[in-house]
């Protein structure tokens, strides 16, 4: 049973927050600009550091350590805006992705997944990513964090900035990683995709989770439907 | 300027109440039996040695000043501190050596001529920020050392003007302040005590909160519609101003000037002593010229040693003693004060 | 002038070649970490005066063990550097530039005390000359050329292939991100400036042999060195190696073809003025320095 589990007041702009994420779950934290969301990955993968409180993981306590600690542990985070390596290939970019890795049998593996999911990403291989389009670029975020094997992948924000088309094609790729069994959590403004994927949506306003539970759950309340469903 | 001139214009009057407010904190007690202190020094002693020494440590003091009020209240760091120190003594030797200028007079051209080098060093300087800044105003230094060094300037100069500037000598043979050391050191105590006096003004006035203000977040400052161009501009001018106090006095107290005075050497001596005293503190200079110089001079005959030591100091005191040594004696002697009064 | 011609050519690659290993390593540590490494002349003194010091303590025999023991030596300061002095300050740019500055001072005290304060000449690590077209040129001379070019690109190589080249790459590009990655950065950062150190070091004894040892040269390799990332683009590789060319063979003209030799000295000053105002992203450099 793999479980997160972590508690921690004012990390800038987070109140308190509990959070528990289950063994192969895909969780998702909706809500909108400025609640925190970003804060709230940057903290789990230890690029921020929580004021107080602990965070967990597989049992173990990551609060206070180093991010690339943290990644070696299995905790990949996807960042916002891709932060890709922009002067290096799709190949290198992905190759870095995959830094901790030491079984090369695994990591051939992984890419074969990641092309499977991303056909894109294989014609152009060479290309540099600087180069691509922003939907191309997102499933190289996505595809670099996945190519590090991780047993917690953080998602922030994949479909900013791209048409709903392509958005569409990111949260299907979304739901490939989904089925292939890794945990994942999910950070997303656009809570009508969000809660198409995930299966336990989590509400952050101002800081604070003000709301959870499934997505039948959600649909039902009526703060929910006008003001992040626009029903 | 319309500024400034009003600034000098309420001088008196704001003064009284400034004056007052000062006085009655603790720091200012410990300032003025500081002043008085070394004001008594010559009535210990008139040897002519340890009064220049004195003079030496009150020449640093202001020097290392000029710095910190450039790197620790505007946050432009310079390494070419030297060019304002060589500009002024140059000057301020060449005129009383040549053309008989009396040395006061030949120390504020001095100083005016190192203000237009602020103003020729900080436009450039105004596009680079933090170490480009710091290695600009480096390669500045060397520019004016190797200038000053040519033996082909120093032979046009020389056919042209009969007299001796650039070449390896320098000017040479200079008369000082006055023979008598006594006269000297007051001289030079008077003029150190107005600088530290004005700077510390500066920075606690409206100007000295912009350039806090630039020193801290450049970008928010010019956001809110402070030409940061202009105060930077001013702020290298204060520090040209008074580094070329310093070096006017400088020339005098050692009888001359020689192109090494543009070397990095000196702009080190700026930063060392500063950083003993801690930055952002404009009088902490003192305390660290002072120890600057004392240490100097017992180490004398081995000033390679010396400096192996100073550079040694600098880097553990940047390293692990940011606030350098003001503030924290200050706060040390404060309590003991407290327990003495009982309080 | 035939003469001065041939000096001029020879003497400006000769230079290029060296500085070409000294910018590089100055841009990199630039590069990938942000940091203008004050100490970079410094980390040439060090293998320099090592060199000297083998080669009169033990004769022709210390030559061999002071390359050796110059280029392991000052690789290793070159991390210490970084972990005791720079790592700790990294947040602030002007306490890196302060510290490193007082390192490079204490270096040249360091030589000055144990050592001594004068000029000193070294030996050609290979004697003899050969005839190019009825022009003698110095065995030496085809060392440094030879050793610089296969030097410069196995670090080429280095960085684009190898697994630690590539973090170096990636943390230059975007450090938050390398450590997502799982890259540690100042374990990167570290070897960087190691890398950079044993450049000049290889600099150091392929230069010192046709150049002087002498406590200050260290400033002058260091203004060289930011004078030529200047010029060709802080962080920009290719432009380091181009920068470096170019600034020895003006370097070579005002020397050989002017004889103005007075002015060489202002050279890399001048440069270093005129691009940090006129164009401070340099030749090739990608963005504008801030």
């Amino acid at each position: 049973m793999r479980k997160i589990y972590h508690y921690y007041g004012k990390a800038r702009a987070l109140e308190e927050i509990n959070l528990t994420i289950e063994d192969r779950a895909l969780d998702a934290v909706i809500g909108p600009n400025g609640a925190g969301k970003s804060t709230l990955l940057r903290v789990i993968s230890g690029l921020e550091e929580p004021d107080r409180g602990k965070i967990e993981f597989l049992g173990e306590r990551i609060d206070g350590l180093k991010a690339h600690k943290i990644a070696k542990k299995g905790i990949a985070h996807c960042p916002e805006r891709r932060r890709l390596f922009y002067d290096m290939t799709v190949m290198e970019n992905l190759e870095m992705g995959a830094y901790t890795l030491k079984n090369k049998k695994k990591m051939h593996e992984l890419l074969d997944f990641v092309f499977k999911v991303f056909p894109r990403l294989k014609e152009r291989k060479k290309q540099r990513a600087g180069t691509l389009s922003g939907g191309e670029q997102q499933m190289l975020a996505i595809g670099r964090a996945f190519m590090a094997n991780p047993k917690l992948l953080l998602l922030d924000e994949p479909s900013l900035g791209l048409a709903p088309k392509i958005k569409d094609k990111i949260f299907d790729a979304v739901n490939e990683i989904k089925k292939q069994g890794t945990t994942t959590l999910l950070v997303e403004q656009d809570a009508v995709l969000a809660m198409e994927v995930a299966e336990n949506i989590h509400l952050l306003e101002e800081g604070k989770i003000e709301m959870r539970g499934t997505k039948e759950q959600l649909e039902k309340e009526p703060r929910i439907k006008k003001v992040y469903l626009g029903i | 300027m319309r500024i400034i001139i009003k600034k000098i214009a309420e001088f008196p009057s704001n003064f009284q109440s400034y004056f007052r407010d000062w006085i009655s904190t603790f720091r200012a007690k410990v300032t003025v039996i500081c002043l008085i202190g070394l004001s008594l020094v010559p009535l210990l002693t008139q040897n002519p040695y340890f009064l220049g020494i004195f003079t030496t440590f009150m020449i640093f003091t202001i020097f290392a000043a000029s710095w910190d009020f450039l790197a620790g209240f505007v946050g432009q760091v310079s390494f070419g501190q030297a060019v304002f120190l060589g500009v002024s003594g140059y000057v301020t030797a060449y005129l009383i050596r040549y053309l008989s200028f009396p040395w006061w007079l030949s120390l504020v051209i001095g100083s005016i001529i190192a203000v237009i080098f602020g103003l020729i060093i900080g436009i450039p300087a105004l596009r680079l920020k933090g170490p480009y800044l710091a290695l600009g105003t480096l390669a500045m230094s060397l520019i004016m050392y190797q200038v000053f060094l040519m033996g082909s300037l120093a032979t046009m100069w020389e056919n042209a003007f009969g007299t001796n500037l650039f070449g390896a000598e320098g000017v040479s043979q200079i008369t000082p302040i006055s023979s008598d050391t006594v006269v000297e050191y007051f001289a030079t105590f008077l003029i150190m005590s107005v600088s530290l006096l004005i700077l510390t003004h500066i920075t606690k006035s409206n100007v000295g909160t912009i350039f806090k203000a630039i020193r801290d977040d450049e970008t928010g400052t010019s956001a809110s519609g402070i030409n940061t161009t202009k105060y930077k501009i001013l702020a290298f001018m204060i520090s040209g101003l008074f580094a070329g106090v310093a070096g006017g006095l400088f020339a005098m107290r050692f009888r001359g000037v020689n192109p090494g005075v543009f070397q990095p050497l000196y702009s080190f001596y700026a930063i060392i002593i500063a950083a003993m005293g801690g930055l952002a503190t404009i009088s902490g200079s003192a305390i660290g010229a002072l120890i600057f110089v004392f240490l100097g001079e017992i180490l004398r005959d081995t000033q390679d040693l010396s400096l192996l030591i100073f550079s040694i100091i600098l880097i553990l005191f940047i390293r692990f003693a940011e606030h350098g040594l003001l503030k924290p004696t200050l706060e040390r002697i404060q309590e003991l004060w407290d327990i003495v009064l009982g309080r | 002038m035939i003469d001065s011609l041939i000096n001029f050519l020879i003497l400006g690659t000769i230079q290029g070649s060296i500085y070409a290993l000294l910018a590089m390593g100055f841009s990199l540590v630039y590069g990938v970490g942000g940091i203008l490494n004050q100490a970079h002349g410094a980390f040439y003194l060090i293998t320099c005066y090592l060199f000297y010091w083998c080669y009169i303590n033990l004769g022709g025999f210390g030559l061999i063990v002071g390359i050796v023991v110059g280029l392991i030596v000052v690789t290793v300061v070159g991390g210490l550097v970084y972990i005791l002095l720079v790592k700790p300050l990294k947040d602030s740019h002007v306490g890196v530039v302060i510290v490193t500055f007082a390192f490079a001072f204490l270096i040249e005290q360091v030589v000055k005390v144990s050592v001594d304060p004068l000029y000193h000449s070294m030996p050609l690590l290979i004697e003899g000359s050969i005839n190019v077209f009825g022009v003698k040129v110095l065995n030496h001379y085809i060392l440094v050329v030879v050793a610089s070019l296969v030097i410069v690109t196995l670090i080429t190589l280095f960085i684009n292939k190898a697994k630690i080249g590539k973090s170096i790459r990636a943390v230059a590009q975007d450090a938050e991100a390398a450590s997502l990655m799982g890259i540690n950065v100042d374990r990167i950062l570290a070897y960087t400036v190691m890398i950079s150190a044993f450049l000049a070091g290889i600099a150091a004894i392929l230069y010192v042999p046709i150049d002087i040892v002498a406590p200050h040269i260290g400033w002058s390799i260091l203004i060289n060195s930011f004078a030529i990332v200047v010029l060709g683009g802080l962080g920009s590789l290719p432009g380091s190696v181009l920068g470096a060319f170019i600034m020895s063979y003006a370097n070579a003209f005002v020397n050989f073809i002017l004889f103005m030799p007075e002015i060489s000295a202002l050279i890399p000053i001048v440069v270093i003025l005129f691009m940090l105002i006129l164009r401070p992203r340099g030749l090739f450099g990608k963005k504008e320095i801030d």
